[in-house]
């Protein structure tokens, strides 16, 4: 029997690993561009004041990124030192798009980035700008595959059971590429990493348009940001709304427990914005809902139910028996040295529940001894718990909503030009820096708790993807990364908050506010 | 599907073992000059040089190293879920000292307090030294074969401790790693710097250049006198999908010589070892920079061909249970994973090379104080 503080350990490590690298991915992702935009415009001008722009914030990028590859190794690697079994079994798809991550992006981004930092005299301006817009493809692409991989753990298409290997194994390649799922999540991420790197611009332009120190840097920083934000913060929302429908699709308990649907309402469903979700009596308390918007957003239509959390565990217990149906088989196939191929085809017909029965396997090990009660039990362990997924996408969805205001704010006041009079707008902008990250670790939050009881959806439970490691093993490894993590993001916020402060004074051309 | 799976698995095991010589080369010279960075550099100035040395390309360098782990996930996802909970403790270790390598770089010169650099350099030292030890330990061990086995769905078990991971063969293991590794890098800094440097750097090339080789003759000969080997008995098709367990191994005194018994051409690389490394050293003493570079970094992949070379085709050997070792026949992923696997290689690999060796060469050209003083510099 697994141990069970073994796997809650795991999960831990793994939650805030990947929780400290998203702190440093998304400005990444964001700033990168704004620094190629920022370029663009130096190039294509010849004004020396978009150099010194990029050259500045691309400081600032370099900050940023050194704790960004810091923080990603730990990712690559932990897949394997805590979650073995995880990896032999779904290592023949999972690995495919790091490795091809690794090649077509990874390699590219940080290929350039010395050339970026290190180039400035000895490249010509183009091949200098071309290098940008590298290093900022590089970063997008590499999010991209890494967000195919995780597509796949939420919604593992293209992929079936090798019952002679006992694994998962890759059957399309076009299936992963073109998961649903991968699509809209990789638009929604990369977007609001470009909102995050325009609200960091924003605000830290906004401090100096507030101090009044270096104000035509500060002004143009802060209108390609307002522009380049609103932009994105629209596409954020934009397609965090294609992704309410296709997590819709495919990902029914995932949505009905982000809404606190217990019940399958009659079509077109409201949207809860408020309320406080009872799990035990399975109701939302104080709900405040706003008819029909549900509906429309995760059907895209007015008369097709969304299925409530009661009745898809009552649908999950069926899958559960039919599980261990066929692993009845399976046993039987594994057994045998020539396997009758009418066992084979019986198995084929069912193994797509083969997960549902290694759910139950941690409430009955023997699962053809397991109860109806034990049966009941495993099935209502098939939804996560609601109350963090509720409240996470209400925050996440909220902020949104709160920068998209801000952008609208501050493009329409930046075309007025008359920035300096709106100190309100300013320091908004400045108080807004946090929000962007809070909205975006929420976020994932969403994407990887409103898949448990799962690693791989419907076929691998989290808690069987463990390796066969001890407590102290893991107790240790989780405590050295908190402390290591939290002296370096402190160090790491100490100076960016420096030299954000100091500000284009740092670049040593001696035309800004503290040369003088 | 263009190759059957027996070539694939074989091409595989190529493409692998290329990407960790090519890491061992660029990103191995970068632990070898945070090796050196305490002991060739006094004042703060000399310090930032040899940082930036290899600030603008270190990044890249480590990517083969995350590239190779990431094609083993895919490749080879039996070898990755085992070794990785095997070395466990040791590969935390090395993911601890490499975390602290990025703001290493980055933060060191960013505040003039004493302290502040003093606690980088270190960090710095650290994150050179432990990752050439640990990697150097973790390929002793895998001749003498880790302790573990599988169970009936092939999850991996890992029966040992770190401790034993740390026996006096797999530590001659990891002084050689360490020596070479600084010699390289050793090799590379007189190239890159001006020199007043190459001067001190001398007693460096003779230090681990003969250190290495004393210790690789020394591991060879414990190879032969003193470790089993292992050779496959029986296996089924290997065009055929098939899990460890499924061979017949024996477990051999001299077996990891078998293939140099089998193709004597073989004894080649052992000897170009220690003659790229003995070249590498004249070069260098008599300011053939380049050239010696060119002889370290063949040093390097000779004497990693022939350990692989020895394995071959074994990946990872069980030391308490042999017929669960893993090779290159039964590790792998499906033929069709190999297979798509394989064509993004063809594609991506040539591009990667293209691309960097412009940055490369766009990059290059002997550093100098002077370059302190641009704003970009570490």
């Amino acid at each position: 029997m697994l141990d069970d503080s073994i796997v809650q350990l795991s999960r831990l490590q793994f939650a805030i690993t990947a929780l400290y690298h998203f702190i440093f991915v998304p400005l990444t992702l964001g700033l990168a561009f704004i620094l190629a935009i920022m370029e663009s415009v130096y190039v294509l001008t010849g004004k020396e004041i978009y150099k010194d722009m990029t050259r500045f914030w691309g400081k600032l990028f370099g900050i940023n990124f050194a704790m960004g590859v810091a923080t990603g190794l730990t990712m690559e690697f932990q897949f394997g030192t805590n979650w073995a079994y995880y990896s032999y079994f779904v290592g023949d798809i999972f690995g495919v798009p790091l490795a091809i991550e690794g090649l077509m992006a990874f390699f590219l981004e940080s290929t350039f980035i010395g050339l970026f930092f290190f180039g400035w005299d000895k490249l010509s301006k183009a091949q200098h700008l071309a290098v940008t817009w590298l290093v900022a493809i590089g970063s997008n692409l590499s999010a991209m595959w890494i967000l195919i991989a995780n597509a796949w753990m939420q919604h593992p298409i293209g992929a079936y059971f090798n019952y002679e290997t006992m694994r998962m194994e890759l059957g399309s390649f076009a299936d992963l590429f073109f998961n649903p799922v991968a699509q809209v999540k990789f638009v929604h991420t990369v977007a609001a990493g470009y909102v995050t790197g325009a609200i960091f611009v924003l605000g830290i332009s906004s401090y100096y348009l507030l101090k009044q120190r270096d104000v035509a840097f500060a002004r143009r920083s802060f209108a390609v940001a307002a522009g380049f934000g609103l932009a994105s913060a629209l596409s954020v929302i934009v397609l965090g709304d294609a992704s309410g429908y296709t997590v819709g699709e495919v990902q029914k308990v995932k949505l009905a427990a982000i809404e606190a649907e217990w019940e399958t309402a009659k079509p077109p469903a409201g949207l809860t914005i408020f309320g406080i979700p009872n799990q035990k009596e399975k109701r939302v308390d104080y709900a405040v809902r706003i008819p029909y918007v549900l509906g429309l957003i995760a059907t895209r239509s007015i008369d097709e139910p969304i299925l409530g959390l009661n009745e898809l565990v009552a649908q999950n217990e069926n899958k559960i028996r039919l599980g261990i149906k066929a692993h009845a088989l399976l046993e039987q196939i594994k057994t045998s040295t020539t396997p009758d191929p009418n066992l084979i085809a019986e198995f084929d017909k069912i193994k797509d529940n083969l997960g549902y029965a290694l759910l139950l396997k941690r409430y009955q090990p023997n699962l053809p001894a397991a109860t109806e009660d034990e049966i009941k039990l495993a099935a209502s362990h098939t939804i996560p718990q609601v109350t963090p997924l509720f409240w996470t996408f209400r925050i996440m969805v909220g902020l949104g909503f709160l920068m998209l205001f801000l952008f609208i704010g501050a493009f329409y006041f930046n075309i007025k030009g008359k920035l300096h009079e709106r100190k309100w707008l300013l320091r908004w902008a400045l108080y807004s820096i946090p929000l962007p990250w809070i909205a975006a670790e929420c976020g994932w939050v969403v994407a990887e708790y409103g898949r448990q009881p799962w690693a791989i959806g419907e076929i691998l439970p989290t808690y069987m993807g463990v390796s066969s490691i001890s407590h102290s093993q893991v107790l240790s490894s989780l405590a050295g990364l908190i402390v290591f993590y939290s002296i370096l993001l402190v160090v790491e916020l100490y100076l960016m908050i420096k030299y954000a402060k100091l500000g284009p004074s740092t670049l040593g051309t001696k035309r800004y506010f503290f040369e003088q | 599907m263009v190759f059957d799976y027996a070539t694939l698995k074989l091409l595989w095991w190529f493409i692998i073992l290329a990407l960790f010589i090519v890491f061992c080369m660029l990103g191995g010279r970068d632990f070898g000059v945070s090796i050196l960075l305490p002991w060739v550099s006094d004042s703060d100035d000399e310090r930032r040089v040899v940082i930036n040395s290899i600030g603008s390309t270190w990044e890249a360098n480590q990517v083969w190293f995350i590239t190779f782990a990431a094609a083993i996930f895919a490749a080879w996802p039996i070898v990755y879920a085992t070794s990785f909970t095997a070395l466990y403790a040791a590969l935390f270790l090395v993911l601890f000292t490499l975390i602290i390598r990025p703001p290493g770089i980055e933060y060191r010169s960013k505040l003039p307090s004493k302290a502040w650099r003093q606690t980088w350099d270190c960090a710095l030292f650290l994150s050179g030294i432990v990752p050439a030890l640990i990697l150097g330990v973790a390929l002793g061990n895998i001749f003498l074969g880790l302790p573990f086995h599988f169970d009936d769905n092939l999850m991996p078990h890992y029966e040992g401790g770190f401790i034993q991971l740390l026996n006096p063969f797999s530590i001659l293991f990891g002084l050689a790693s360490i020596s070479i590794l600084a010699f390289h890098g050793s090799i590379f800094l007189q190239k890159k710097l001006p020199a007043e440097y190459g001067e001190r750097l001398k007693k460096f090339h003779i230090l681990f250049g003969w250190g290495f080789i004393v210790l690789f003759v020394l591991i060879g000969m414990w190879i032969v006198w003193g470790v089993n080997g292992y050779h496959i008995d029986a296996m089924l098709d290997v065009n055929h999908a098939m899990n460890p367990p499924q061979k017949q191994v024996s477990v051999v005194l001299q077996g990891w010589l078998s293939n140099y018994h089998q193709y004597p051409a073989l004894w080649v690389l052992p000897v170009v070892t220690v003659l790229a490394v003995i070249l590498a050293m004249i070069a260098a003493l008599n300011v053939a920079s380049t050239l010696a570079w060119l002889l370290s970094a063949l040093s390097l992949v000779a004497a990693l061909l022939t350990a692989s070379a020895a394995l071959f085709p074994f990946i990872l050997p069980s030391l308490t249970h042999p017929q669960h070792s893993i090779t290159l026949w039964d590790g792998t992923s499906s033929h069709r994973t190999l297979q798509y696997m394989f064509w993004a290689v063809v594609i991506f690999l040539p591009l990667i090379v293209a691309y960097s060796s412009w940055v490369f060469s766009v990059l290059s050209g002997k550093l100098n104080k002077e370059d302190l003083k641009r704003v970009e510099s570490y």
